[in-house]
């Protein structure tokens, strides 16, 4: 029968929110189909009553339930009784009529169903040592919910108040909750390429509304079908959580996707295992998905921890206490006492949990930021190095001397190198403030470069382009690094020539640049080479490949038959 | 006079080519010009020269990396960079002078100068390079006592009593060297802090003694100058 477990699941309640328990019945509750006003009485022989029958939906039955008050002391001056059952009834309590939760139903009227929790006030002279009887006079007609009946008799303003009590903790942590969750949720709208944010607003959510479903029913007295309808609730809940708390984890300490799949496909095939054996018992079913979700935080967040994930040992800390807490320590005979029932150290559980995935959000997040922060003074740092390009002593100086020599000895030459140079100049101060630029200012910024070393170098470079797509964006300055390389380790033909070809190639996976220079490679110095400017010059390709297509380019270069090759791929 | 430029950027080396020609004239013997450090490198193993041009930055590649090949060699040289943050490098590394680019003829012309008459001005030189057993190595100059000619080449003798030989001639390396490394005699250059006293002996002879004891011959020419110089 289910109303043992929700005797149960009360009790617990009442428990811990109260340390002197209320006085609680619920045994021998006898039962009869029928209607009889003397069934009512004290004395009234009910040896031939059953038990465990089936009455919903049978019309009006009775149960009757003796119990004895032992310990008067106790019991003082405005009591009252809490009545939790499934059906509309009236009450007697030792042949005394106390009142009536509902409407019967009757031959010719549909039941007006009780609410599932009702108060009646006890006159003090009815509770004295000794046996008395309460007697239901009862209908059923919804089969939603098994028959069931409990009730606690105390103090009638403690019977109210006391679990308000705690109530209001749990409603507390219910209202940050959903704070938290209509923050993340905000995040998450701000950058919907994040998941995690709404994962965690979802959790929220998910968690406020449990503690929601599980305390309502302390201030918003519901009809008695309901009851079946709150557990349900409470069960998806429960088993959402258990899905979505270790799928964050997962997400968080970047697990791989394929793992995460079969990960997910595991815990679900146990889930849905646990939710069909124990279908029949709200209270189990719960149980057994919170410590699902439990076992699985642990063992993600200890491997995540043997992965040196950050934040993963106090997450795991917290999982691995919240776990003992509610699953473990209680089985420890001395222990019990002091450990707060499931019903509450669940929830215990269900804070830490949050608040180690809070944390661990806060810490990606940072991490975020702080990576943004660094791809803002890698862009900055670019830039500069764009900028500096031109004014490096041995660009500028070399330039400078070759310009007084040409002005000195040729001025009209020396009018068109200094054109040539200008341009060259306006181009970078164009280009430096953007990521990406036109690929016809990328091939003018070469072709200028080439006509100063041009007259620097007294060599005659040739630009071609073939198939070259107009449309097409580049990170600035990438081909003109190349081209630099170019002019500085190639040798010119026997008639004084260095060809540049830029050509494109677009296929379904990629966009490829390719420089050609055509010459001859200067040999590799026999001396040690320990500046690497041609080092320097790839890493900063690199760098604005990597800015701009994050691990979606590939730069390679080689010798060929004509001299040398560099490639740009950038993947679609 | 036989000169090499190592110069990558053609205007430039014919600039200063154009220059030198302008400022000596007669007095150049041969002039090369090479566009790369191993043809440079090259070209002085297989050819004797009196003066080097260098650029300290060829075709991406550091020239500072034979700068101490080139100064344990018997010629000058003279570095044209657009690198004057390595200045100061270049001269402890015992450059004859540094050119910045960009430069004028008056520039070229001063660094020429040197060649014959030192500017005392700026001698920052704080090693020798000698080749020793085909390797390079350093000395520091204020580890040396004096300096003996030996035809083309000399003997350097340091602090700790060794004797090492540098390919430079003495005038080369007097015009490398500082002040206090006076010529007492055509075959000695002496660190004159080392210096003790003049001994003169019987038939005009005088001598120097210095700190390890021995005593150098000074040039009777020379005896009345080092004595006004260092000894009043």
């Amino acid at each position: 029968m289910k109303n043992y477990l929700y005797l149960f699941f009360l009790l617990v309640l009442f428990s811990s929110c109260k340390n002197e328990r209320p006085e609680y019945f619920y045994d021998e509750q006898l039962v009869k189909l029928g209607d009889n006003p003397d069934w009512a009485a004290v004395d009234f022989d009910d040896s031939t009553w059953e038990e465990n029958i089936d009455v919903v939906g049978q019309g009006v039955f009775w149960i009757r339930i003796k119990f004895e008050l032992a310990d008067i002391k106790d019991i003082q001056v405005d009591q009252g009784m809490m009545v939790g059952g499934s059906g509309s009834y009236q009450l007697w309590l030792d042949e005394k009529y106390l009142g009536q939760n509902g409407e019967l139903q009757t031959e010719d009227k549909d039941e007006v169903p009780g609410t599932y929790h009702a108060f009646f006030d006890i006159p003090d002279s009815l509770l004295t040592e000794g046996t008395h009887v309460a007697a239901f006079r009862m209908t059923q007609q919804s089969d939603k919910i098994g028959q069931h009946l409990y009730f606690l008799i105390d103090n009638y303003f403690e019977l109210t108040r006391a679990p308000l009590q705690t109530s209001k903790y749990m409603f507390l942590f219910a209202g940050a909750f959903l704070l938290a969750a209509v923050y993340f949720l905000f995040m998450f709208f701000s950058r919907p390429k994040e998941i995690s944010p709404l994962l965690f607003s979802i959790v929220c959510v998910l968690f406020c509304s449990l503690l929601a479903m599980e305390y309502l029913k302390f201030f918003y007295l519901y009809e008695y079908p309901f009851q079946n309808t709150r557990m349900e609730i409470i069960g998806y809940l429960h088993i959402s959580l258990a899905v979505l708390v270790p799928l964050f984890l997962m997400l968080q300490f970047s697990f791989p996707p394929k793992h995460i799949l079969i990960l997910m496909l595991i815990l679900l095939g146990i889930i849905y295992y646990n939710d069909y054996n124990c279908h029949n018992s709200y209270d189990k079913v719960a149980k057994i998905h919170h410590k699902t979700m439990m076992i699985f935080s642990c063992l993600l967040t200890a491997y995540a921890v043997y992965k040196r994930k950050n934040g993963a040992k106090v997450a795991f800390a917290g999982v691995l206490f919240g776990y003992l807490l509610v699953h473990q320590l209680p089985h420890i005979e001395n222990l019990r006492q002091f450990l707060p029932r499931f019903d509450i150290s669940q929830f215990i559980a269900f804070v830490i949990i949050v608040l180690c995935m809070f944390y661990i959000l806060t810490l990606k997040i940072r991490e975020e930021r702080l990576a943004y922060e660094a791809s803002l003074v890698l862009s900055e740092r670019l830039k500069n190095e764009l900028l500096k390009k031109n004014i490096k002593p041995h660009f500028i100086m070399n330039t400078l001397t070759s310009l007084i020599d040409w002005v000195e000895e040729a001025p009209k030459e020396g009018v068109k190198f200094i054109t040539a140079l200008a341009g060259e100049f306006e181009i970078l101060n164009e280009i430096a403030d953007y990521k990406l630029v036109p690929i016809e200012q990328e091939i003018k910024l070469c072709k200028n470069h080439l006509k100063v070393m041009g007259y620097r170098k007294e060599i005659t470079y040739k630009w071609e382009e073939w198939d070259i797509d107009m449309n097409e964006i580049i990170p600035p300055a990438i081909i003109h690094t190349a081209v630099e390389n170019g002019v500085t380790h190639s040798i010119p033909n026997e008639e004084g020539v260095i060809t540049f070809r830029l050509s494109f190639e677009r296929n379904e996976k990629s966009k490829k640049y390719i420089l050609h220079t055509i010459a001859e490679k200067r040999k590799e110095s026999a001396i040690e080479n320990t500046n690497k400017r041609g080092g320097t010059g790839l890493k900063y390709i690199r760098s604005r490949l990597q800015e701009s297509y994050p691990d979606k380019w590939a730069i390679s270069s080689q010798a060929t038959r004509h001299g040398w090759e560099t490639v740009f791929e950038i993947f679609v | 006079m036989n000169i090499l430029i190592i110069e990558d950027e053609a205007r430039i080396a014919r600039r200063i080519e154009r220059m030198i020609r302008s400022i000596l004239g007669k007095e150049i013997n041969s002039l090369n010009l090479c566009d790369s450090l191993d043809d440079g490198l090259k070209f002085i193993a297989e050819n004797e020269i009196d003066l080097l041009f260098l650029d300290l930055n060829l075709n991406g590649k550091d020239g500072f990396d034979v700068l101490e090949t080139v100064v344990s060699e018997s010629f000058h040289t003279i570095i044209v960079s657009a690198y004057k943050d390595r200045a100061i490098k270049a001269f402890e590394y015992g450059v004859l002078d540094f050119v910045p680019k960009p430069f004028d003829e008056d520039r070229l012309a001063k660094a020429l100068r040197r060649i014959t008459s030192k500017d005392v001005s700026d001698t920052a030189i704080k090693y020798l390079a000698i080749k020793k057993r085909g390797k390079q190595s350093l000395i520091k100059v204020e580890n040396i006592i004096y300096i003996k000619g030996a035809g083309i080449y000399t003997e350097l003798f340091l602090q700790n009593g060794t004797k090492e030989i540098h390919n430079k001639s003495l005038e080369n390396l007097r015009a490398l060297l500082p002040d206090s490394f006076e010529r007492i005699h055509k075959s000695y250059l002496v660190e004159m802090r080392n210096a003790k006293q003049i001994i003169i002996e019987p038939g005009s002879k005088y001598s120097l003694e210095i700190s390890n004891g021995e005593q150098l011959p000074i040039g009777r020419t020379r005896y009345k100058n080092l004595q006004e110089k260092w000894f009043s």
